[in-house]
């Protein structure tokens, strides 16, 4: 539907928001129920909330506010690494972790104002959305 | 035989004045001859214009629905290097409008009563409020599309109904408007049997043989309460939509105190669209009056970009 813009130190990139729902969800589930770090059980709540499907156009990762030093960085950037192994992932999801990597990397140089050449499409309706919408499929 | 030399005297100056007036007539007919002697111009002949208007003159419209008259003042252009938009003063009559409610009927009554009232330039609503002059006026520039959800006959229990109609509407700078339909299913009202969700694919076309299609940018988009995708008129213009704010985001647990969602419009605005809608619906009036304030602090390009949905 809509499409949110993932910022991170003055960079960022749009996505729509099916897939960053999707990567966030993935992820807040990597983290696990308990986590050894509090920051990351905060993290893990947040993204939890925000691939709820209730943000839409204005889904935010909180990347400055909690990616606020290297070691958290890594520690997130494993997080992605694990979830982008997953066999099962879809392209969509696989591309939108990409960029998000590349931004947690500060290899993402485009702002919001940018070209949107760069943005992850596929086909609708996106399976990951359409099954959270009817879990009952 | 006084009186008859007077009355031909009089009779030979009368026809002599005659020949001259006709003479005269003649001479002006001459040189004020316009294109309505031979019938009404093309141009103003009544009738569905192109953009789905009764066109009586280059200035102003009538709906034939309602109607109202619909006056657009051209006040010049904006833009260049090949792409321009026509800025325009636009005036409509229809400041009234019908509307329905329940009202609480107090003791010793004691009862809800369904009431039909009158709203005072309610329609301007549908328009930025940077757009609006006064009840009636608004400066036009963009087409605006408008999105209404119908339920036809209740559900007994339940919120939703048993037919639900989905309706998309143009609004044209000139204040005319031009019903879409899906192309799934032709504008049919969709049966949900209480439970089935409205399906309306991705593709809608104009009623009126415009050639306006508007395509969602995801498959049922527009039944999904998002306007997010392209409008293509007639001659080829497009016109890209954003959108952001659902109900469930103006909830106090996901709203927080608004900065999330604030900074968000400034990257709608600055993202590479025409328009970012932002859904008001479920909005407290605080959260309405915060989001219109700092919209209000924004670069005059930035704020024209801006749509409120309600």
């Amino acid at each position: 539907m809509s499409t949110s813009f993932v910022e991170y130190r003055g960079r960022g990139f749009w996505s729509w928001d099916g897939y960053l729902e999707h990567v966030l969800a993935l992820l807040a589930d990597r983290i696990g129920n308990s986590p050894n770090q509090e920051w990351l059980e905060h993290l893990r709540d947040h993204w939890r909330a925000q691939s709820s499907g209730a943000f839409q156009g204005w889904i935010h990762p909180k990347l400055d506010e909690f990616v606020t030093n290297d070691e958290r960085r890594e520690t997130v950037l494993a997080l992605l690494e694990d979830i982008a192994s997953q066999p099962s992932l879809t392209r969509e999801a696989q591309e939108t972790a990409r960029l998000l990597e590349g931004l947690l990397r500060g290899q993402v140089n485009t702002d919001a104002s940018s070209p949107l050449d760069y943005m992850v499409s596929g086909p609708h309706p996106y399976k990951w959305s359409e099954n959270r919408s009817n879990p009952q499929d | 035989m006084n009186l008859h030399r007077l009355s031909r005297a009089v009779i030979s100056q009368f026809c002599f004045a005659a020949i001259l007036l006709i003479a005269a007539f003649l001479n002006v007919q001459a040189q004020t001859w316009t294109q309505y002697d031979q019938g009404t111009p093309p141009q103003h002949a009544g009738g569905v214009s192109p953009l789905g208007s009764y066109l009586s003159t280059d200035l102003g419209t009538i709906n034939l629905s309602n109607g109202s008259l619909n006056l657009s003042l051209p006040m010049g252009t904006a833009g260049g290097r090949g792409f321009s938009i026509p800025i325009s003063l636009n005036y409509s009559s229809k400041v009234w409008s019908v509307a329905h409610d329940t009202a609480y009927w107090p003791p010793p009554h004691d009862m809800d009563v369904d009431m039909a009232y009158a709203r005072y330039a309610a329609g301007d609503t549908y328009e930025d409020i940077f757009f609006r002059v006064a009840p009636g006026w608004v400066v036009g520039g963009m087409p605006l599309l408008k999105r209404q959800n119908v339920g036809i006959t209740p559900c007994p229990g339940l919120y939703n109904a048993v037919y639900v109609l989905e309706k998309l509407t143009v609004v044209l700078p000139d204040k005319g408007e031009i019903e879409l339909r899906d192309d799934y299913s032709d504008g049919a009202p969709f049966y949900t049997n209480c439970s089935v969700s409205e399906y309306r694919g991705q593709r809608w076309h104009a009623t009126d043989g415009s050639g306006i299609v508007f395509m969602s940018d995801v498959d049922n988009g527009v039944a999904l309460g998002s306007l997010a995708g392209t409008l293509i008129t007639g001659d080829g213009m497009r016109y890209r939509f954003t959108t952001m704010g659902v109900p469930a985001a103006y909830a106090s647990k996901n709203w927080g105190n608004g900065a999330k969602f604030l900074d968000s419009i400034v990257h709608h605005v600055n993202k590479s669209v025409d328009h970012v809608a932002i859904d008001l619906t479920g909005a407290s009036k605080s959260q309405i009056k915060t989001i219109q304030k700092f919209v209000s602090g924004l670069a005059e390009e930035q704020k024209k970009k801006i749509i409120y949905v309600q």
